[in-house]
């Protein structure tokens, strides 16, 4: 099952490189004042979380979201854009300029990840939809799967036929089923 | 990324064993913070975040739980190192899965509590105890066990202890067990109630309020089927200066004869179906019970306690249980040799292992003291000589060792004829130390036995046994 974040309850999204390290988690939440409030494991439709507290009301989620393959902090409090800027300075972050390099410029795997990154990090974007149906289109694997998991996290009616079209017609039988589980889900209340 | 490495070597919900005696010692003012590997017999220093980390490993919490509960004891810093911490725990052992219900323990284990209240008492005959009152054993031991009320009793008698050590000042007997029982700190290797060697609970508010387990000591009650046997342990010099002295108090009350009419809370020993009498050979507790009573009829009240251990074990590994009397034979210096060389090896690495302690702690003096005794004993001819001449006091001493350790079963461990041997080699070591002085505040210089005693199961230094 895939696991979809209601933007609602976030208020502010970072999303850590690869460079980062747990015990480098553990280092800046450490120096910023927070404690940790609760580690969450992996379960079916649910990603491991880490969860972290400053004040009563600001919290800040270490997800480790292997959908996507990348691990980010859902920051959730009235001061969740300071929040995420004192994070963003401490820890090695991802930033929306250079995935939408990577997603022209880079190697499949760089432009897999650069199109995750930007579906956390723009979800209201306006060119989303068209980033992910070019994915969803594209001749690679790799490509299309991510394409199928933005489109859970940001679905929207565009999208819903492209979606269909993998679900009933794709070569990968892999790629049919995912395709089949985000549209009875993450399209289930989307608009046809 | 979230999930910290070293994960799947750790039990799902990590409880710290019974064998790991995690104990606040104050050192000059300053809190040491120890986890005593009872299995090694070795000691490692913590941190004030890793104590927290050990009660957090309590069974109930998986690994996420326990960073959490640390977290909230503000000791959370670094997932890799917490559970790189219980990671050194699980593979020494010190790590069980999962909760215990919670044991009321102060028995050893395999022990209960007296079922059988019209079992008779049979108390060591012409004995009554004479303590002193100077606290020596109170400063012997680092688990003094105390109950929820007697934490409470001990708080409101002597309140400055809750105010200089704060939190943690006890902390669980066993483990991280939530156990009732739980192990006060010691201040300079003695128990923190202890003032100028006095017991401020018992000066403030009476015997009464002091802890059962002070209470008792070193009084030992051993159900063996057929009755309860009441003896007393000889690790206070106290135990040996009262056979000086028509005075004292009985082990039990005097009007006391059933097991049912001892006090309330007062624990007793079972003693196991099965006994061992010599390595790989057993013999049932009534068989035990018949051979202890006919050697201590035939057991004079002065005796050289070496030869007659000796010869005694000597007897039982030749004939069993045979209830004739056996001969005093003294051993070899040779027979010897292999006993004294384990005895040296484990006082030395002991001394390795109490270099934390206090240089005022009890247990390192005497591990100090009794490591130069077991040297002087590996040289030319010092062996032949101890056991050629065996003082009037040793002999009083060492006849009443016996005697006691006889009538309470404790010469069965691991088996009649080894622990017979080992009183043996204690002896030994007991006479010697004469020849060398120990620190001038030694509680048990005129009864070195005691000191030895006390040391051997105490401090674990018995585990020398195995080194043979």
């Amino acid at each position: 099952m895939l696991m979809v974040m209601v933007h609602s309850a976030i208020d502010a999204r970072a999303v850590l490189s690869e460079a980062a390290s747990r015990d480098g988690v553990d280092d800046a939440f450490f120096r910023l004042g927070y404690r940790l409030l609760n580690v969450i494991d992996v379960a079916s439709g649910r990603p491991a979380q880490l969860v972290f507290a400053r004040e009563a009301d600001d919290y800040v989620h270490v997800v480790d979201d292997g959908q996507l393959g990348l691990t980010y902090l859902a920051i959730r409090g009235a001061g969740a854009e300071q929040a995420r800027a004192a994070l963003e300075r401490s820890l090695p972050c991802e930033s929306a300029e250079a995935a939408r390099r990577d997603l022209v410029e880079g190697a499949l795997e760089a432009r897999a990840r650069a199109l995750a990154v930007l579906v956390l990090l723009e979800p209201d974007a306006a060119d989303m939809t068209e980033l992910i149906e070019a994915a969803l289109r594209d001749e690679h694997v790799r490509m299309r799967a991510i394409g199928l998991t933005a489109a859970a996290y940001a679905p929207c009616t565009p999208l819903q036929g492209v979606v269909v079209a993998i679900r009933d017609n794709d070569r990968e039988p892999r790629l049919r089923e995912m395709a089949a589980r985000v549209v009875a889900s993450a399209f289930a209340g989307v608009a046809s | 990324m979230t999930e910290a490495p070293g994960l799947t070597k750790l039990p799902h919900r990590p409880r710290l064993a019974d064998a790991a005696l995690l104990r606040r010692h104050r050192i000059d003012g300053v809190d040491r913070w120890m986890l005593h590997d009872t299995s090694r017999q070795e000691a490692l220093e913590l941190t004030h975040a890793q104590v927290e980390q050990c009660l957090a490993c309590d069974g109930t919490r998986d690994v996420g739980g326990v960073l959490v509960a640390s977290a909230r004891r503000g000791s959370y810093r670094r997932a890799s190192d917490t559970i790189g911490f219980l990671t050194e725990l699980a593979e020494r052992g010190l790590l069980a899965d999962g909760a215990e219900p919670p044991n009321p323990r102060f028995e050893a284990p395999g022990s209960r509590r007296v079922e059988a209240a019209d079992r008779p008492l049979e108390i060591l005959p012409d004995y009554r105890l004479l303590c002193s009152g100077r606290g020596s054993c109170c400063s012997t031991y680092g688990s003094i066990p105390f109950s929820p009320a007697e934490r409470r009793r001990a708080d409101a008698a002597v309140p400055e202890v809750a105010e200089t050590l704060g939190r943690h000042r006890f902390l669980p007997l066993h483990g991280a067990e939530p156990g009732e029982l739980r192990a006060v700190a010691t201040v300079d290797g003695a128990c923190a109630f202890l003032a100028d060697g006095r017991c401020r609970v018992h000066a403030r508010a009476g015997k009464a309020a002091k802890p059962r387990a002070c209470r008792a000591f070193p009084a030992q009650l051993v159900d063996d089927g057929e009755a309860v046997r009441v003896s007393v342990a000889v690790e206070c010099a106290c135990v040996l200066a009262s056979l000086q002295t028509p005075d004292g108090s009985p082990l039990v009350p005097d009007d006391t004869s059933l097991a049912g009419l001892l006090p309330p809370g007062t624990h007793v020993l079972a003693l196991p179906e099965e006994l061992g009498v010599a390595p790989g050979r057993h013999a049932s507790r009534a068989e035990v019970r018949n051979f202890t009573s006919r050697v201590l009829e035939g057991l004079p009240t002065t005796a050289d306690g070496i030869g007659f251990a000796w010869g005694l074990a000597d007897h039982v590994e030749r004939h069993g249980l045979d209830l004739s009397m056996p001969k005093s034979l003294l051993p070899s210096p040779e027979e010897l040799a292999p006993w004294l060389r384990g005895l040296h090896d484990e006082l030395r690495e002991k001394r390795r292992n109490v270099e934390w302690r206090s240089p005022r702690d009890r247990s390192r003096l005497r591990t100090d003291w009794l490591f130069e005794v077991a040297t002087s004993l590996l040289e030319p001819g010092v062996v032949s000589a101890t056991l050629a001449s065996v003082e009037t006091l040793d002999a009083q001493d060492e006849a009443f060792t016996i005697r006691t350790s006889l009538w309470g079963y404790r010469l069965l461990d691991p088996d009649l004829v080894t622990s017979l041997r080992d009183r043996a080699v204690r002896f030994l070591l007991a006479r010697r130390s004469r020849a060398i002085a120990p620190d001038p505040g030694e509680p048990a210089q005129d009864h070195p036995i005691a000191a030895v005693e006390a040391m051997m199961r105490g401090q674990g230094l018995d585990a020398y046994v195995q080194r043979r």
